[in-house]
């Protein structure tokens, strides 16, 4: 039976489980700088509640803008989380380890501001309660309530299953004062963990079983997600592949925002001997592969819209190849298209910079696709023959910048709070290679 | 590393301000509307009466007929005329794409170029003309003591019908009076009782004036005319549809077990296919079994899913605890967290109004 799997210097694992520079300047300076923009969003969100949305671009043609592209895109990212921890697990990808942790914490940090978003979008949030007391099933809303709170707790359940170790290597191993605040937390969240056999059985099928019930989750996030628009006549959104689209892509922009988080955390953390080349490179794979799909399905909707060619479906295609729409559209294919695949075919020069460069493309454009799709649609007026101009004001502007400031702020002291590696897993999925080792060779 | 962070912080920052700047300069003319000028002399009678009849019709309900109901665009003040005459490509910008954000909508589909420059000439003359008396204290054009005045209105239209009202003006031996201006009103109620000025028509050689509108009311709606301080009233009824406009048939009728519950309104109740399930996107079977219970039972499965993972971290606690009693608290938590918040979901599900269980409605 084996009691220690890994034991390791402490200062290694320390550094392992909390890879905190002891020098912690640079990150309450981040800390701080986030704050402010997160602050400045506020300020801006207090200026839309005393004005009204008369202080957004909102109209009563164009009700849904860069609130909602914003409430897309974080969902989207929040893809990244069950990709990698889920779906590569289930199919023993171990190169995956290192990086579970993180993605799942961009999971939780993406869907906590993501789901935000929507209720800055109200106009009277003082009446969001109606939703839980009055909320009618038939609406495609109420249905996007249930799935998203669904799936955070779910993705807090999973980022908390393989913790319940670490916090246990944490309570043991590091030198706490007997009565301190973390010590207590951890003895707390590690729930009695002894690394027995049993406890060991117990907690790879809870993982197991997480890993299998998150996956349908997401998938389920976002095809109710894209319900909020396919189930309406509007040109454009009136589609039925939409579930699928959204789905793609969410893994797309979420394993090209995995991507620049391991390079940032790698970076910040020094993490190269954990996080390496092949990573990247193997994620990249992956990143080709959705990009491949997600180019199959626009084409597929613009191609099928393009021939049949109804007369509203005119009008949009007109505003999004040539009309005011045009420059988001045209920066959308060359930047999610077009750049990453010449970035990621051509392996000139310097892999993990060639494979992040594409990763801060795609993650850019996929924002001006979720543009492209919710806003010329609402332009297109159904009752006149006009189109509806959208001029986001400082307000929007302002609070998407709180937003994603609030993403990396979430993160940031999240990853603080836990490890960023998943210690524990790391050292299983060591034990269990060389185990394979051992027995190959006898 | 502090130079680093420094230094995107204050990119950051101005970038921020970059964007913010960005976005608030907005106020110019865009093309192809900058540099328009009008077409017709801005003092052209011709023009004004063609551009009342314009102003009448679509802009005396929001701006009123002097152009001083809204305080934010006061056409009767003589700066509003200098400013159409200094900068006529953003009033005409302004009337052709709208200023949503103000409440102004875009005329540039339901008026013609011409159109809309001749109620910019007629808005021009609102400001340079006297501003008018106050109302009541009016002295007509002809004298109105003894004058005697009727109105006339059809007595029943349908919704959404134009209708013609006339007025008759006689002085005191009986004769018409040409060339009197009669103001008609409709009595509305919207937050508060009042006249609702309609407009106003001239009289002819026969003493009748005359003017079409279209109501939006329905049910008895007061119609009153004045000329000085004679006034006449009538009743003019816009007949209502005891059946709505249109029935809706969508969704499709699935066999149910048990009775038919009926869910809609009271008022469509025995309207037939209507009347059986509410006319929404997801129509509902009747009876017990319905698609809403696949829902229901999808989302207990899935926080069951929830329940029976928390349930394995709780057997972690209990077979580690080794003294501290303390390591169940947090499974417990957990646990309960998790069966409440799946609970709620589902019933928010079968509670909600027409979920057809009727649970606390």
């Amino acid at each position: 039976m084996r009691t220690a799997i890994l034991a390791p210097k402490a200062e290694t694992l320390e550094r392992l489980a909390f890879p905190v520079s002891r020098s912690g300047k640079g990150y309450y300076l981040l800390v701080l700088a986030l704050l402010a923009v997160v602050g400045w969003g506020f300020y801006a969100y207090v200026v839309q509640l005393r004005y009204g949305l008369l202080a957004t671009g909102l109209t009563d043609g164009v009700m849904w803008g860069v609130y909602i592209i914003n409430f897309i895109f974080f969902l989207g990212i929040a893809m990244a989380g069950t990709v990698i921890s889920a779906v590569l697990r289930l199919t023993h990808a171990g190169w995956r380890t290192p990086i579970t942790r993180m993605a799942e914490v961009v999971t939780v940090s993406a869907l906590s501001i993501g789901a935000l978003m929507p209720l800055i979008d109200l106009g009277r949030p003082d009446r969001v309660w109606h939703i839980l007391v009055h909320g009618r099933f038939q609406s495609a809303i109420l249905w996007d309530i249930i799935v998203i709170t669904t799936y955070l707790v779910g993705s807090l359940i999973y980022l908390y299953l393989p913790l319940i170790p670490d916090f246990a290597m944490a309570r043991d191993r590091l030198n706490f004062q007997p009565a301190s605040l973390r010590k207590k937390v951890f003895t707390l969240l590690a729930v009695g963990w002894r690394n027995t056999e049993y406890q060991r059985h117990r907690l790879e099928k809870a993982i197991n079983v997480m890993a299998v019930a998150i996956i349908p989750m997401a998938a389920l996030t976002h095809t109710v997600a894209s319900f909020i628009f396919s189930w309406m006549l509007r040109p454009g959104w009136n589609s039925t592949i939409y579930g699928v689209y959204f789905v793609v892509g969410a893994i797309f922009s979420g394993i090209a925002t995995i991507l620049i988080v391991m390079a940032v955390v790698r970076r910040v953390y020094r993490l190269e001997r954990y996080i390496t080349e092949k990573h990247f490179r193997y994620l990249s794979y992956l990143l080709l592969t959705a990009l491949s799909f997600y180019l199959y399905l626009v084409a597929t909707e613009f191609l099928t819209i393009g021939y049949k060619l109804e007369l509203e479906e005119k009008e949009l295609l007109t505003l999004l190849f040539l009309g005011n729409a045009a420059p988001w559209f045209w920066f959308f294919i060359l930047a999610g298209f077009v750049l990453p695949v010449a970035l990621l075919v051509f392996r000139r020069g310097h892999t993990i910079r060639r494979i992040v460069t594409a990763a801060i493309s795609i993650n850019l454009a996929m924002w001006a696709a979720r543009l492209v799709i919710v806003v010329p649609t609402l332009q297109v007026s159904p009752m006149t023959e006009e189109i509806i101009l959208y001029t986001p004001t400082w307000v929007e502007w302002s609070v998407t910048a709180g937003s994603f400031a609030g993403f990396v702020l979430v993160f940031a002291v999240v990853a603080r709070l836990v490890p960023i590696l998943p210690v524990w897993e790391l050292a299983e999925e060591t034990a269990a290679a060389h185990a394979e080792k051992e027995v190959t060779r006898a | 590393m502090m130079k680093k962070f420094a230094i995107a912080f204050v990119s950051a920052l101005a970038l921020l301000v970059a964007l913010g700047l960005a976005v608030t300069a907005q106020q110019e003319v865009p093309a192809p509307y900058a540099g328009l000028a009008n077409p017709f002399a801005w003092d052209d009678a011709g023009v004004q009466q063609a551009g009342k009849k314009v102003y009448q019709q679509s802009c005396a309900g929001c701006h009123g007929l002097n152009g001083a109901s809204l305080a934010a665009s006061n056409f009767s003040e003589p700066a509003y005329a200098d400013g159409l005459e200094a900068h006529p490509d953003l009033a005409y910008w302004i009337l052709s794409e709208g200023r949503m954000d103000r409440g102004m909508p875009p005329y540039k589909s339901s008026l013609s170029e011409e159109q809309r420059w001749q109620a910019l000439t007629y808005i021009w003359s609102l400001g340079r003309q006297a501003p008018p008396p106050p109302p009541g204290s009016q002295t007509p054009a002809v004298p109105d003591s003894g004058a005697s005045l009727r109105v006339a209105a059809p007595k029943e239209a349908r919704p959404g019908q134009a209708v013609s009202l006339a007025a008759y003006l006689r002085d005191a031996e009986g004769k018409a009076i040409t060339g009197a201006t009669v103001r008609f009103f409709a009595r509305t109620s919207f937050f508060t009782q009042g006249l609702m000025e309609l407009g106003d028509a001239e009289t002819d050689e026969t003493g009748t004036a005359l003017l079409k509108v279209v109501l939006r009311e329905a049910g008895e709606v007061p119609v009153v005319a004045r000329y000085g301080a004679v006034e006449a009233a009538t009743a003019l009824t816009y007949l209502d549809n005891e059946r709505p406009f249109y029935e809706t048939e969508v969704g499709i009728r699935m066999p149910g077990l048990g009775a038919d519950i009926f869910v809609g309104p009271v008022v469509t109740e025995g309207l037939g296919e209507m009347g059986s399930a509410p006319g929404s996107i997801l129509r509902l079977p009747a009876g017990t079994a319905t698609w809403l219970l696949l829902l229901v039972l999808g989302v207990l499965f899935i926080w069951g899913t929830y329940f029976f993972v928390a349930y394995q971290v709780l057997h972690i606690s209990v077979a580690g605890e080794t003294g501290g009693a303390r390591t169940r608290s947090f499974p417990y938590a957990l646990l309960a967290a998790v069966a409440l918040a799946g609970l709620l979901l589902a019933l928010k599900l079968l509670a909600g109004p027409y979920s057809q269980f009727h649970l606390f409605s």
